[in-house]
């Protein structure tokens, strides 16, 4: 900033001070999504990349990765929840294109589908929407198994029926060959709320500190203004 | 979005659905010894812009079965329901089979819907007997032949999941569960018995705990976010 003085006054001080708060609060947008998404099925942490020049860029040197650690299991009895125990998603179909997932809440509907909860259909391992031949009248009769084999007891024949496999993939795309599927858990997040507040700490301070610091540098600039704006 | 707004409305919502939550999980443990009572879950997804959405799920595992000394009592040990007719001649499905001979000597339930098409108690009865595959037979003396009343009929859904809460523990068909289908040679059902309610106190403690924390954490969130909106409102105070 040039004051009509001549006197060269910090460079954007005021600006860089406001930019540093921004990055703060959007740091604390993603916390906060941690902080929701910790008893969430499925749901992976997500971790703040702060790049270098930040402090120019602002908010635009900010960018996410995702934490793909398997998160807590717990048990919920119903077969067709099914939780991964190493690193992969599931592969869903809707209309809005085929998602990752590793939210295993399936459920079947009259005509034998394996969906999401949310109506997408669950991929098999050769990319087609798995189909049930056979409707168990009790979903205890679905096995999966740990490579991720699903199959149906058929009472007629007594036997196994193998339906499909499930397609779960990396994020490259690629199949996992040994996907570790818990039949009858649900994965709920790896988010440590503990952390996530200690993690907020530094990021209040700092919040704190860059007002401070815009506070002061607007009491000089009123100070130089009014002081050589006087007269006398 | 991306500020401060953003995540307070964030923390709203998380909290709202998780009192939301809370009040499923009471339900849960008000029907703990409501007969035949399948637990509903509520399941939450986090969409991707971080926000929620929910879905009801009922649990359809079995129930403990409970013995009683009233032969009228009748629990399902395996997958269906009875069809029950209301008074006025509504058809519903439910498992609770604490029934009882109503007005006109006619198995009912408890609140007087009719057992399947109606079968009939003698008042002269000596034994009434109830077969696993549902026939209700009955002795007139302790030396009589028995002579068949009627049969408690069985109905099995494509999609049970897919049924919607009916009147006092009944069960109502849909388009997504698809039509009830007579189960014949079936050995599920059992006299002098109670299905008792498969609510899993352990895990809806479990549950409740969990959902505590992620309001509280989600209070506390509103709260420091609070804190941040209002310095940088008097950013021009010291």
């Amino acid at each position: 900033m040039k004051l009509n003085a001549g006197v060269r006054y910090m460079d954007n001080g005021l600006i860089t001070s406001l930019k540093a708060m921004q990055v703060q609060s959007a740091l604390i947008d993603m916390s906060n999504d941690n902080v929701t998404g910790f008893d969430k099925v499925g749901y992976q942490r997500k971790e703040p990349v702060v790049s270098a020049f930040t402090e120019y860029l602002g908010t635009d040197g900010l960018s996410t990765t995702v934490d793909d650690k398997v998160g807590r299991l717990g048990n919920s009895g119903n077969p067709l929840d099914l939780a991964l125990a190493t690193k992969g998603y599931f592969q869903t179909q809707s209309a809005e294109g085929i998602k990752l997932t590793r939210d295993g809440r399936f459920k079947l509907d009259k005509n034998g589908n394996l969906l999401t909860l949310e109506d997408a259909k669950v991929l098999s391992s050769s990319g087609t929407p798995i189909k049930l031949s056979l409707i168990p009248s009790d979903l205890k009769d679905i096995v999966v198994n740990a490579k991720g084999g699903l199959s149906v007891f058929n009472k007629i024949t007594n036997k196994l029926q193998h339906v499909a496999d499930l397609g779960v993939v990396n994020t490259d795309g690629a199949l996992v060959m040994n996907p570790e599927v818990k039949q009858g858990y649900n994965e709920y997040s790896n988010v440590s709320l503990q952390n996530e507040f200690l993690g907020m700490m530094p990021m209040i301070k700092a919040f704190d500190a860059n007002r401070q610091m815009f506070m002061i540098e607007s009491a000089n600039l009123t100070k130089a203004i009014s002081q050589l704006g006087s007269s006398s | 979005m991306n500020n401060l707004q953003g995540i307070i409305r964030k923390s709203v919502n998380n909290t709202t659905t998780q009192f939301d939550k809370l009040g499923y999980v009471g339900n849960n443990f008000a029907n703990y010894t409501t007969n035949g009572y399948k637990s509903v879950r509520f399941e939450q997804m986090l969409n991707e812009n971080g926000y929620l959405t929910g879905a009801l799920r009922t649990d359809y595992s079995q129930g403990s079965i409970q013995i009683t000394s009233n032969p009228y009592d009748v629990a399902i040990n395996g997958q269906g329901f009875i069809p029950v007719t209301s008074p006025t001649g509504e058809v519903q499905y439910t498992r609770d089979g604490s029934f009882k001979v109503g007005k006109d000597g006619y198995l009912m339930t408890n609140d007087d819907w009719l057992v399947g098409e109606g079968i009939k108690i003698p008042n002269n009865s000596y034994k009434i007997t109830i077969n696993p595959d549902g026939t209700v037979t009955s002795l007139d003396n302790s030396k009589s032949v028995e002579r068949k009343l009627g049969t408690i009929p069985l109905v099995q859904f494509q999609n049970q999941e897919g049924l919607i809460q009916g009147e006092n523990n009944k069960m109502k068909s849909s388009d997504a569960s698809g039509e009830a289908k007579l189960v014949k040679n079936h050995d599920y059902i059992a006299q002098n018995a109670i299905e008792s309610s498969n609510t899993n106190v352990y895990n809806s403690v479990a549950e409740m705990l969990r959902l505590n924390a992620s309001m509280i954490a989600s209070l506390r969130m509103a709260k420091i976010v609070d804190d941040m909106y209002n310095k940088s409102i008097n950013i021009r105070q010291s």
